[in-house]
């Protein structure tokens, strides 16, 4: 992490990992590490054979089951960030730390309620391949759907140079091939079954990546709770020496935390990496089960965030284990001191995993914005998509690599603003926007282009140092509430021509 | 008809008071300490409220309003919002405060309250009301029908801008 202070940050900025790893560099480390490559070559090699189409492509022929829809999902949601960086972040600040996952009680739910059902249904109408394509639909704009793909592409290479760096930073910890080598490594890697394959390997590799994630979570968690003395050791120990780590905001202010549960919830509602795997449900029907199946995977899959930043705290306070160099080493630490090798060199898989699987479905939704949104919102449609898709593909992971390589506080910088900008363009537009009647053409456009625009310049000027905020406020909350705000605002100005952009079968999608 | 349009109504009017409310308890910040201690406060009912009204107008039917979930979201809409507020209320713990279920009582609220029983409620009640209330085979038989012949199928329809 660069090195300012946790309360002047904006909440994203806490969740980039930009700084080294311990050396890992044990050969059953980098055996399981060997062995899970080779798995996610293998699949994707299967995956490959299997796409045909632009379709395939994009959103894996629209026939995929429950169990994958759940476990991808959960796989697109969490980065590295699950396993390295929020323990870290726990370390540091407490309980605080855990309004992040907090919302997950709730998202889930929300999302199949909001946008699961809608989103399916209009696949069943229209040929959807991506978001912007839902609220091209939505609203019978073409410059909507070109506005939402710009902000989605911005957000993508900001998003995926994090993550690139973070997987950069896991192969060199294994591997110890450089940092720059092991950023390349990884991006020809992921790159490899997301050309071969696009999403439809990425979907199954997904489902092994998740489930690796959720056992090593669980069995970490497990480890976590016996080397503290459970949750009341862990707690005793920590409050007889720093008390303000378990008060329920941790050492954020109550405002900080609480919005880490705002931005982190509602903002769920628009990361089009996960919530455009709806399209792909071969039965709209068994959505019926998707909440309490994804829910399932993610609880276990958050286990290891919240377990392992206090049980690491506690160990130092208790003198059990040397203070940490820096707070993301608290897993790595952990793991190498207080759980079996094999354990430890599944959860390093893991990882690598969670961010692979993220990195593939933004891979997969950027291609898409350059492949297929921007040409259909200029009116015109690419001849042969599955070609332009591969090759956008490339060219994306090449500039996100590249980016990847430049300073940490830059590539910090980037990764800042994909949460919220992905947040204030798409939840007015598309959540709220396929539930309610009376949103308009002119309140969605406003609305994307107030979400691009004051994400963009806020934390440009954050990151040029020009203002700070108060404690607890956030640039990607303040742009989350101005463009649902102006949405609200314009849709009723304009609500005269409601009706008129709704087209029949979208209305239908709406009353089901 | 009328009712459907009603609940409805109401959570579009709670999702906009939300949004401005949340507006308010973020602006509370750039205030003296006098005002913005009242921010947390306002952020610990609004938000909640926010999400859940989002989820009502998510749920709601036409003609059908909605019905069985109405009972469990206001269950849990107050447990999310009722944790918040019980942990900015109640006293910072000692060393020698007992514990929770292994946390300190504000903590646990928190944790177990806020982050743990809903996923027990939310994703069962879905499931459980799916066939009732989110979709049906002439549900989904309904939008099958509404394809449109003319439509071309990506996107915005000829004209749209």
């Amino acid at each position: 992490m660069p090195n300012v202070s946790l309360s002047a940050l904006p909440p994203v900025a806490a969740l980039l990992q930009t700084a080294a790893l311990p050396e890992l560099s044990q050969p059953i480390i980098g055996g399981v590490a060997i062995a899970y490559f080779v798995i996610v070559a293998v699949i994707g090699t299967w995956a490959s054979r299997r796409t045909r189409s632009a379709a395939d492509f994009f959103v894996a022929g629209k026939g995929i089951g429950l169990f994958t829809l759940a476990m991808a999902s959960m796989a697109a949601t969490l980065s590295g960030f699950a396993f390295i960086g929020g323990p870290g972040l726990v370390y540091t600040v407490g309980l605080g730390a855990v309004f992040i996952v907090l919302p997950a009680a709730l998202t889930n739910s929300m999302g199949a309620w909001v946008m699961a059902k809608r989103l399916r249904l209009l696949a069943e109408v229209r040929e959807m391949m991506t978001i912007p394509d839902a609220i091209a639909a939505r609203y019978d704009s073409r410059l909507a759907q070109g506005l939402s793909a710009v902000a989605i592409i911005i957000a993508v290479v900001g998003y995926m140079a994090t993550n690139i760096l973070a997987l950069g930073l896991v192969i060199d910890a294994i591997f110890s091939p450089g940092l720059v080598a092991a950023i390349w490594i990884g991006t020809i890697i992921v790159l490899a079954y997301s050309v071969s394959g696009g999403i439809l390997a990425g979907i199954y590799n997904d489902v092994f990546q998740g489930s690796l994630m959720a056992f090593a979570s669980g069995a970490v968690f497990w480890y976590a709770l016996e080397a503290g003395g459970g949750f009341s050791g862990i707690s005793r120990t920590i409050l007889a020496t720093d008390p303000a780590l378990l008060s329920p905001w941790g050492k954020l202010t109550p405002l900080a935390a609480l919005s880490f549960y705002f931005v982190f919830g509602l903002g769920s509602l628009g990361q089009p990496h996960v919530i455009h795997k709806f399209f792909m449900l071969r039965d709209a029907r068994r959505l019926k089960w998707f909440p309490l199946l994804m829910t399932t995977a993610l609880f276990v899959s958050l286990l290891l965030f919240i377990g392992v930043g206090l049980a690491m705290k506690s160990l130092v306070l208790s003198g059990a284990t040397p203070a940490l160099r820096i707070p993301d080493d608290a897993t790595p630490s952990f793991l190498l001191l207080f759980t079996p090798v094999p354990l430890a060199a599944i959860v390093f898989a893991s990882v690598a995993a969670a961010i692979m699987s993220t990195v593939n479905s933004f891979m997969s939704i950027g291609a898409a914005a350059f492949t297929h949104d921007l040409p259909v919102a200029f009116g015109t449609r690419l001849g042969d998509e599955l070609t332009w898709g591969r090759i956008w593909t490339v060219v994306i992971a090449l500039v996100s690599a590249v980016v990847a390589q430049a300073s940490g506080t830059l590539v910090a910088f980037l990764g800042i603003f994909g949460w919220g900008l992905f947040a204030s363009t798409l939840v007015p537009a598309l959540a709220v926007g396929l539930n309610w009647s009376g949103a308009t053409r002119a309140g969605a456009v406003s609305s994307i282009a107030t979400g691009l625009v004051v994400t963009l310049a806020l934390e440009t000027m954050a990151y040029l140092q020009l203002f700070s905020f108060p404690s607890g406020v956030t640039a990607s909350a303040i742009a989350l509430m101005s463009s649902m705000l102006v949405f609200f605002v314009v849709s009723w100005w304009t609500r005269d021509t409601a009706l008129s952009t709704l087209a029949p079968d979208v209305r239908a999608v709406m009353e089901a | 008809m009328s009712q459907a349009l009603s609940v409805r109504d109401l959570a579009l009017r709670a999702l906009i008071a939300g949004v401005v409310g949340i507006a308010l308890a973020y602006a509370s910040a750039f205030f003296p300490p006098a005002l913005s201690r009242f921010g947390p406060w306002l952020m610990a009912i609004v938000m909640p409220m926010t999400m859940f009204a989002m989820m009502i107008l998510g749920a709601v039917r036409a003609g059908r309003g909605i019905g069985p979930v109405a009972v469990p979201f206001a269950l849990v809409f107050l447990l999310v919002a009722g944790g918040f507020v019980l942990a900015l209320a109640l006293p910072a713990e000692s060393v020698s405060t007992p514990l929770w279920f292994g946390l300190p009582r504000r903590a646990a609220v928190i944790l177990f309250g806020v982050g743990l029983l809903p996923l027990f409620v939310l994703p069962v009640v879905y499931a459980l009301t799916f066939d009732l209330l989110t979709l049906t085979d002439d549900d989904l038989a309904r939008v099958r029908a509404s394809r449109l012949p003319e439509t071309t199928s990506i996107g915005a329809r000829e004209g749209g801008v």
